[in-house]
């Protein structure tokens, strides 16, 4: 594959970017071959990121910031396909293909770091959140940016709102350091938003406290936002997308994290969709498995714990949590049942 | 929360992966042996969020990794194997057995990754560059696999033929090793100025003896000094073959074959695979091959072969793979039944069977000689001799290639209990008039001598646990507190440390019957108290 062959793509701002630095280009395109990438798909991804990269420009980034862009771009692009593994689930091609064109002026006049950190972030969280909306919301609390300064802090608080309840405290710590347009955009909350529509969140303005009192409140009662007021469920049965093959057994929580058990089941270990920590290594099956479910009004997670030693709970697990919420496990539901009191 | 208002974990799909990528050639890029990621406890910050991950090549591209991928490739596409007799059970997960026919034939089904024996040891052989012998009927795959193991080392396919050695009787230590140039048998004065045309596989990484038992023995005592020492000598002329791992394959062990194999070169082997029969459910697969005209050693993927930097790599983290001491422990209480024999002589000593032995006696009369012992239990009463030395460092060699190859962080106990048949094979003799081997139960021990070795270990580490071991083990404080050095110990110290040995010793002999791990036991008593000797005496004449 060589430069000349995408000239041959529609005319365009990374046409006569391939074309003006062909040396380069051909130099990248023969070391991917050379390192196993198959020509089919070099040309595919090329394809791709030509198409991206077209958009990028006619939205108005700048040439000398297209340059820079194009160049890390198509490293990152080579690289995926020499390792095989240039495909829409693979988190590169997803935030080289997706991410950038909504981000492009905020990722700066020099790419590469912040390009990076959307990869690694992207793929240590696939899986555990709706990867489509955080990147919407990661567009929209970067529009107008020039510069990556509030990216990480954006990419924060829009994966906590996407349901990665494990950067909860991260997020609303980041928070305060975010402008309010940033943070409204990350955290979906708008001025004069839609109440029917709960994902767009109405707040008052920014002199009554905006979004920064609405994650003020919820740092306080985990389970306020505006326009939700439940139930909810958090968990259940893993055919369905969640932790559990047993029904699970609440045993205690703190407001935050909640204390569950369920029945050893033949799936559970090797065969089953959690790796579980065995509670005995000494051959015996044992009757339970624990898990600590953490979960607030955006998300949940279910991580299987070793028993506990000497009870059936953790010392920060009581019997019955105070807070605004109840949480409560039924026989005959594989969900924990989430109601305000 | 979404619009549904169920958590984001709730929704169908939501803990979907992303399909494997599976490279071209038939290896795949998903890790062989997924472990789950360890969560920290700790709350999470921005930082924890973009730190670098782990590189992916730390996976995919690691040695032990590699080692697997090489070995499912050869399951896959190369040796059609489809027996797990290596198993493995998940701690706190056994898997389910099931008894089938007349005589209840256990059929295990494990809860952990298992294998098949007859790829993995040479393979480990590859690792450690050991030596393995390949034994079955014709037509197994026994060259095949050796030739596998040839191109894993990066030789090409021609190569690795053309080197391999063929067995038959008129074999010839210089058919073998290397011809005397003519020129030099005429005109040189003296043997030193002869020099030899070295045959090129003494130099290759991978060594296969094709049908060793049809050497000669004069050809044999030659190979002995090559695979044991790693050089051969020709006309005075010495070529040193640097380490490597051989494969030696043998239609028959029980003394088939041209030729009798010599006893020391047996010993020297490190490793006995049994090519196991053929499963003729999967012989679609067979007619696929001969249908595509499919050869799978010219196929053999670029992704797992070894570099020289790479085998030597490989040998060097197996080496330093750690044998933690409770597993170190159980390997000398096993050991230890093996070799005692109390009636074959007076000296304390020389109550071994290696004595017996050495004096032509029969190790079964003698042991029978003894009364009140548990026969069924004593696990030594069941073989005709010890361990060596030899085969104690290829047990352990192959419990670190097996824990290595795990991707475990140490030797388990688990990994010495799946290789130790097959290195004690060929190095420990059933004494097949013994109890165990007698009734329903014993019987078919007689033929299955990888049953009867991992059997005996087992009974070995259930009495290992019976006695607690690991929990009181007076001999291990002792010989520890004089390892710790004996600098600064002043004489009043050391008699104590004499009166504690003496006080051991002295409970034993009012109480306990005396076997193997005691009697071991006992004579490291004895050193301790003659190295504390030894120095209370050099103590008293330098006051």
């Amino acid at each position: 594959m060589r430069a000349v062959e995408v000239a041959a793509q529609p005319g365009g701002a990374w046409r006569a970017w391939a074309v003006g630095r062909r040396a380069h280009v051909d130099d990248v395109l023969a070391r991917a071959q050379a390192a196993g990438a198959a020509r089919a798909d070099l040309h595919g991804a090329l394809w791709g990121i030509g198409v991206m990269l077209d958009g990028v420009a006619t939205a108005g980034l700048p040439a000398g910031r297209f340059d820079a862009l194009a160049e890390e771009v198509l490293a990152r692009a080579a690289a995926r396909v020499s390792a095989h593994r240039w495909h829409p689930h693979d988190p590169t091609t997803a935030v080289l293909l997706d991410w950038v064109p909504r981000l492009a002026p905020a990722l700066g006049p020099e790419p590469a770091a912040a390009l990076t950190d959307l990869i690694t972030a992207v793929t240590r969280l696939r899986g555990t959140v709706d990867v489509v909306r955080w990147r919407d919301l990661v567009g929209v609390a970067m529009a107008g940016a020039t510069d990556p300064t509030h990216l990480r802090g954006a990419v924060t608080v829009a994966a906590w709102r996407c349901g990665a309840v494990g950067w909860r405290a991260a997020a609303l710590t980041v928070a305060a350091d975010l402008p309010e347009h940033v943070l409204g955009g990350a955290a979906r909350l708008r001025q004069g938003g839609s109440a029917a529509a709960p994902w767009e969140a109405p707040v008052g303005p920014a002199a009554d406290g905006g979004a920064r009192s609405v994650l003020a409140r919820n740092a306080q009662d985990p389970w306020w936002w505006p326009g939700l007021t439940g139930p909810w469920r958090i968990g259940g049965f893993r055919g369905f997308g969640g932790p559990w093959v047993r029904i699970p057994e609440l045993l205690g929580g703190d407001g935050l994290r909640w204390w569950v058990r369920t029945e050893s089941a033949p799936t559970d270990g090797a065969a089953g969709a959690d790796d579980i920590e065995p509670a005995d290594s000494h051959g015996d099956v044992p009757p339970y498995r624990y898990w600590e479910v953490r979960a607030d009004i955006h998300g949940s997670r279910a991580v299987p714990r070793p028993a506990p030693a000497g009870g059936d709970r953790p010392a920060w697990a009581a019997p019955s949590p105070s807070g605004a919420v109840a949480v409560r496990a039924h026989e005959h539901s594989y969900y924990l049942h989430v109601t305000r009191r | 929360m979404n619009e549904s208002g169920a958590p984001r974990s709730n929704r169908v799909g939501a803990r979907v992966s992303p399909p494997p990528a599976v490279a071209p050639e038939g290896l795949s890029a998903a890790p062989t042996l997924p472990t789950a990621s360890s969560e920290d406890r700790r709350e999470l910050s921005v930082d924890d969020l973009f730190a670098p991950l782990a590189p992916e090549s730390a996976g995919p591209t690691g040695l032990d990794e590699k080692l697997r991928q090489a070995y499912f490739w050869i399951v896959n596409h190369a040796i059609i194997s489809p027996h797990y007799d290596i198993e493995f059970e998940r701690p706190g997960a056994a898997g389910r057995s099931f008894a089938l026919g007349d005589s209840a034939a256990e059929l295990r089904l494990p809860s952990a990754q298992s294998y098949s024996s007859f790829v993995l040891l040479p393979l480990l052989t590859f690792a450690v560059r050991g030596r393995c012998l390949l034994l079955g009927g014709p037509g197994r795959g026994k060259t095949a696999s050796a030739v596998l193991m040839g191109i894993l080392a990066g030789y090409p396919i021609r190569e690795v033929r053309r080197a391999m050695q063929h067995g038959h009787p008129q074999l010839t230590v210089t058919d073998m090793f290397g011809t005397p140039l003519p020129k030099d048998l005429i005109s040189a004065d003296s043997l030193g100025e002869v020099d030899v045309a070295w045959r090129t596989w003494l130099g290759m990484r991978v060594k296969i003896v094709d049908e060793y038992n049809r050497i000669p023995t004069r050809t044999q005592s030659a190979l002995l000094t090559v695979l044991a020492d790693g050089y051969v000598e020709v006309y005075d002329q010495i070529y040193s073959t640097g380490s490597s791992a051989w494969y030696l394959t043998a239609n028959d062990d029980a003394g088939g074959g041209t030729y009798q194999v010599v006893e020391a070169l047996k010993d020297r082997i490190d490793v006995v695979a049994h090519a196991l029969p053929f499963n003729t459910r999967f012989l679609d697969q067979l007619v696929d091959r001969a249908a595509r005209r499919l050869r799978p050693e010219e196929q053999v993927p670029e992704g797992i072969v070894f570099t020289e930097a790479e085998h030597d790599a490989l040998d060097a983290a197996i080496r330093a793979m750690p044998l933690p001491a409770d597993v170190r422990r159980r390997i000398e209480f096993f050991a230890a039944q093996l070799e005692f024999l109390e009636r074959a002589g007076v000296q304390f000593e020389y109550r071994t069977k290696d004595t017996a032995r050495l004096a032509g006696a029969d190790v079964h009369q003698i042991a029978a000689q003894d009364t009140g012992r548990d026969r069924l239990s004593d696990v030594g009463t069941s073989a005709l001799n010890g361990l060596s030395v030899r085969s104690l460092q290829s047990l352990i060699s192959y419990s670190k290639a097996m824990a290595f190859f795990r991707g475990r962080p140490e030797v388990g106990i688990e990994d010495v209990r799946a290789v130790l048949p097959f290195v004690l094979h060929d190095k420990i003799n059933p004494d097949l008039r013994a109890g165990v081997f007698d009734g329903d139960d014993g019987a078919p021990l007689r033929t299955d001598r990888i049953s009867w070795l991992r059997g005996i270990f087992d009974d070995a580490c259930a009495q290992y646990d019976t006695l607690d071991r690991d929990g009181s083990d007076s001999v291990g404080e002792i010989l520890d507190e004089l390892h710790a050095g004996l600098d600064g110990v002043d004489a009043a110290s050391v008699r104590v440390r004499l009166a504690r040995i003496e006080r051991v010793l002295d409970s034993w002999s009012m109480a306990r019957k005396l076997y193997g791990h005691l009697y071991d036991d006992a004579l490291a008593l004895k050193y301790a108290h003659q190295r504390y000797t030894n120095y209370l005496t050099w103590l008293s004449s330098n006051p």
